[in-house]
């Protein structure tokens, strides 16, 4: 297969690349990413982005097959649970920040899932903030969430080792 | 434990992405995206991640079938072979050859299409073949062939990206292309405008700049006004009009009439839209329209096209990047299986049976006298056999007694039958009406090439060898045609089939084997060993010389709602299942998203008439009823209902007409049905 030298797919993987190579280059000004951004913005803002984002989806589950370290989530925390059969795009924003948080303790931040999503939803990105906020900052980062399911989360994870991993990384 | 990974094409849509097949032993484990893929960049939608799922079912037929008192059993292939062999002598004998008809198929390879075709024109002596793009973009290829001179999407979709504004109407991308509706929603993001055309809300609808709600059947007369308001407003593309085409003078007369109220009233869209649009489309430098079965599948369907291809040429969106005329096909090869010849009409190449120095080069290449006059198409067929006048048809990886209009109909017809051959991957609903059922290989089991919708000409290859005693579809063409006496059919491998098409198909001419397997990708046409293929079509000039504009009036759907069939049933598939479902209802994984069929009904249609969200209820039109889950939503507006094609217990095609075809393109109305609902207590 020959090299595609045309719209290779831009995702938030690659836009972040070439701005670390610009930058090393002195060849751009500083610009922030798109996580500094979403910190920046207002509640509303954050809901309308993602919102936007996800309503994309077409529920294809690359995110899930391509995933090299996603295992069976746990009965909580299920798809089967929370979200309907047959409906696409699947209900904001539960689908997806279901599917991150099945792979809080695993994720290896490597972005397959951004990279094969059919539609271009920034997925690296959820997962950096899954990985490095506490669900509460979460929850705020990506506004919306079914307080049920919030709940289902936290308890998870609090009851399984008593405090969430990476925590103390938040900022 | 051999572990191997195959390249190879995607068997379901007409996006053409490419996937890794990963195969340990004797099964395929696995599917990995392409990321160099130009089309599918390492990405695929549900039923490209689970495209192996279905290759080594258990229910996947293993030997041959042979009807014996009502049953099947088992024989072998000899047998099987000198059985139709003699008994399709029998009723050429007896009946001529017209008494004889074949459905190829959109689902195979290229190169088992020209040998069908072949095998139909050169052995069996008739010209009746078709394959159901008769059903989806058979209005394309008369519209457009008409308008332009050939009928195919006029730019790739690489170039989407790039565009200023997108006009999507009677196609639902992100379900149907959803590989294309990524494309488009990047587009979106990059600030090209997004126009929706449709009856229903559609997943993309929620991107959209202007959604404008059509009333089912009425697309002639918003084309029509859309034209207008250009016209009027002084947004045409005069150089492009002078230079490139004739007859603007028809359109200019016609689409005086269709001003924005008059065309409100007929379409249901409120004025104002249709003003918005149409300046949105002519005043982006480059515009794409994209269309598939909500224009086609119409008694009015090659006008609808047409009417389509007007809009491009008066604001001059043909011939350049980003722009032009984008048919979406359905099916993995339709592209390929019209291109092949597949058709009643044409020889490979669209090059025309009727015409005399066509023929006598098919005559001369294939050694043998060529009937002269068009065959029957599908629909024809069926209505053919039902009266007598056919008595024996072959069908290959299709599922008419689901797929095709008015089933009870097509039972009836493929009853009547004194022979039918079916060859399948699996038993379905139309194998079950079979003499013969012959086991086909999978797309993952043999070698050969599709033609996606932007006239990518890609390899498929084998990963496995064929379960059980199946054979891929060219193995059983040639072995039928050996049976009935013809010498032209020893091929080695597809490949060398493939050099056959490219001898007498010119706009195949330079794709070689070679030229694929060393990674090239090329779209037709491609006229030599050194072109590299053509992205985008109509650059300096039209196949028939100018592009010609026509003059169109609306013409209303051949059957209109009424006191007794108040609804309008327009039909369509969802994003889990895949035409009949023969394969796609066997993965589990999709099988569980949408178990079954179900029909949307509007918030007020359902008040009125009592029906809850989940309610059973019975569709009924002239032809038959169906019993049905209701789904209220505001996804439809009131008076027009939608119903999914894939479910055989409760199938659409129970309800549409098989009458009221489109006059040239031969097309049913699948997507205007006079429907009442009834709740079921």
């Amino acid at each position: 297969m020959k090299e595609n030298p045309e719209n290779p797919a831009m995702t938030n993987i690659a836009v972040n690349r070439i701005i670390e190579v610009s930058r090393s280059k002195g060849e751009i000004e500083e610009e922030p990413v798109l996580l500094q951004k979403l910190i920046r913005m207002s509640i509303q803002e954050r809901r309308d982005f993602w919102d936007a984002q996800f309503r994309k989806c077409i529920k294809c589950y690359g995110c899930i097959e391509m995933c090299p370290v996603y295992l069976e989530p746990p009965e909580s925390l299920r798809f089967e649970r929370w979200i309907p059969k047959g409906e696409v795009p699947p209900p904001y924003p539960a689908f997806h920040l279901l599917r991150a948080y099945h792979v809080l303790d695993v994720c290896v931040l490597c972005g397959e899932c951004e990279l094969t999503c059919p539609v271009g939803i920034p997925l690296k990105t959820l997962q950096d903030i899954t990985q490095y906020f506490p669900p509460e900052k979460v929850f705020e980062l990506v506004p919306g969430l079914d307080e049920d399911i919030q709940k289902a989360i936290v308890e998870h994870f609090t009851g399984v080792r008593g405090q969430l991993r990476r925590m103390d990384y938040a900022v | 434990m051999p572990f191997d990974i195959v390249q190879t094409t995607c068997p379901f849509c007409g996006t053409g992405c490419n996937m890794y097949l990963e195969v340990l032993d004797d099964e395929i484990i696995g599917v990995n995206p392409v990321r160099k893929h130009p089309v599918s960049r390492g990405r695929l939608c549900v039923l490209g991640r689970n495209a192996h799922r279905f290759v080594r079912h258990p229910e996947r037929l293993t030997k041959p079938l042979k009807r014996v008192d009502g049953n099947f059993v088992e024989i072998s292939w000899e047998q099987a072979i000198d059985e139709i062999a003699s008994r399709l002598s029998k009723v050429k004998e007896n009946h001529g050859s017209d008494a004889i008809g074949v459905f190829s198929s959109a689902k195979c390879t290229n190169e088992e299409n020209y040998l069908m075709m072949k095998f139909t024109r050169a052995v069996l002596g008739t010209n009746n073949v078709d394959h159901c793009a008769r059903l989806c973009h058979a209005s394309t290829v008369t519209g457009l062939a008409a308008s332009f001179g050939a009928g195919a999407m006029t730019n790739s979709i690489p170039e989407i990206s790039d565009t200023n504004c997108m006009l999507i109407t009677g196609s639902n991308p992100t379900s149907q292309h959803p590989i294309i509706a990524g494309w488009m929603l990047e587009a979106k993001e990059r600030g090209a405008k997004l126009i929706v055309i449709d009856p229903r809300r559609i997943p993309i609808s929620l991107h959209a700049d202007l959604c404008l709600p059509i009333r089912p059947g009425t697309n002639i007369a918003l084309f029509n006004g859309l034209a207008h308001v250009i016209i009027k407003k002084g947004l045409v593309d005069e150089a492009f009009i002078k230079e490139r085409t004739e007859g603007f003078e028809e359109l200019e007369k016609k689409v005086q009439e269709y001003d924005p109220e008059r065309v409100s009233k007929i379409t249901g869209v409120d004025a104002s839209l249709i003003e918005k649009a149409a300046l949105m489309y002519a005043e982006a430098e480059k515009a794409m329209i994209f269309y598939a079965m909500g224009i086609t599948q119409h008694s009015s369907g090659t006008d609808n096209v047409k009417a389509i291809a007007n809009l491009a040429m008066l604001t001059g969106n043909v011939g350049r990047p980003s722009t032009g005329v984008n048919p979406l096909r359905g099916q993995n090869n339709v592209q390929g299986a019209c291109d092949m010849g597949a058709l009643p009409n044409v020889f490979s190449g669209y090059q025309p049976v009727s015409d005399d120095a066509s023929r006598q080069k098919f005559e001369n290449a294939w050694g043998v006298k060529l009937p002269s006059s068009p065959g029957l198409t599908v629909v024809e067929m069926t209505d053919a056999a039902l009266r007598g006048d056919m008595k024996a048809m072959i069908i290959m990886g299709e599922n008419p007694a689901i797929t095709d209009p008015d089933i009870s109909h097509v039972s009836r017809a493929l009853d009547a039958l004194d022979l039918l051959v079916v060859i399948d991957i699996f038993m379905t609903e139309t194998a079950k009406h079979a003499d013969y059922v012959l086991p086909a290989a999978t797309f993952a089991e043999k070698d050969g090439t599709f033609t996606n919708t932007d006239r990518r000409v890609q390899r498929v290859r084998s990963a496995l060898k064929p379960v059980g005693e199946s054979r891929p579809d060219w193995e059983i063409i040639c072995a039928l045609a050996k049976a009935l006496g013809s010498a032209g059919f020893s091929y080695e491998s597809p490949e060398e089939v493939m050099e056959e098409i490219r001898k007498l198909t010119p706009s195949y001419a330079g794709i070689s084997y070679g030229r694929l397997e060393a990674g090239e990708n090329i779209q037709w046409p491609c006229p030599s060993e050194e072109h590299p293929g053509t992205p985008y079509l109509h650059k300096d000039g039209f196949p028939r010389g100018k592009g010609r504009f026509f003059g169109i009036d609306h013409v209303p759907s051949k059957e209109l709602p009424d006191d007794k069939y108040p609804f309008i049933m327009t039909t369509g598939r969802v994003p889990f299942h895949w035409h009949s479902g023969s394969v796609t209802r066997r993965i589990d994984m999709l099988d569980r998203e949408v178990p079954t069929g179900f029909v949307t009904i509007s918030f007020e249609d359902a008040e009125r008439l009592g029906i809850q969200d989940g309610d059973e209820v019975a569709v009924s039109s002239r032809r038959g009823s169906i019993r049905v889950r209701a789904m209220v939503s505001g996804d439809v507006k009131p008076g027009v209902i939608f119903v999914p094609m894939h479910f055989a217990e409760c199938a659409a095609n129970e309800l549409t007409s098989h009458e009221g075809l489109d006059p040239v393109a031969k097309i049913p109305e699948f997507k205007v049905c006079p429907v009442k609902i009834e709740k079921q207590s």
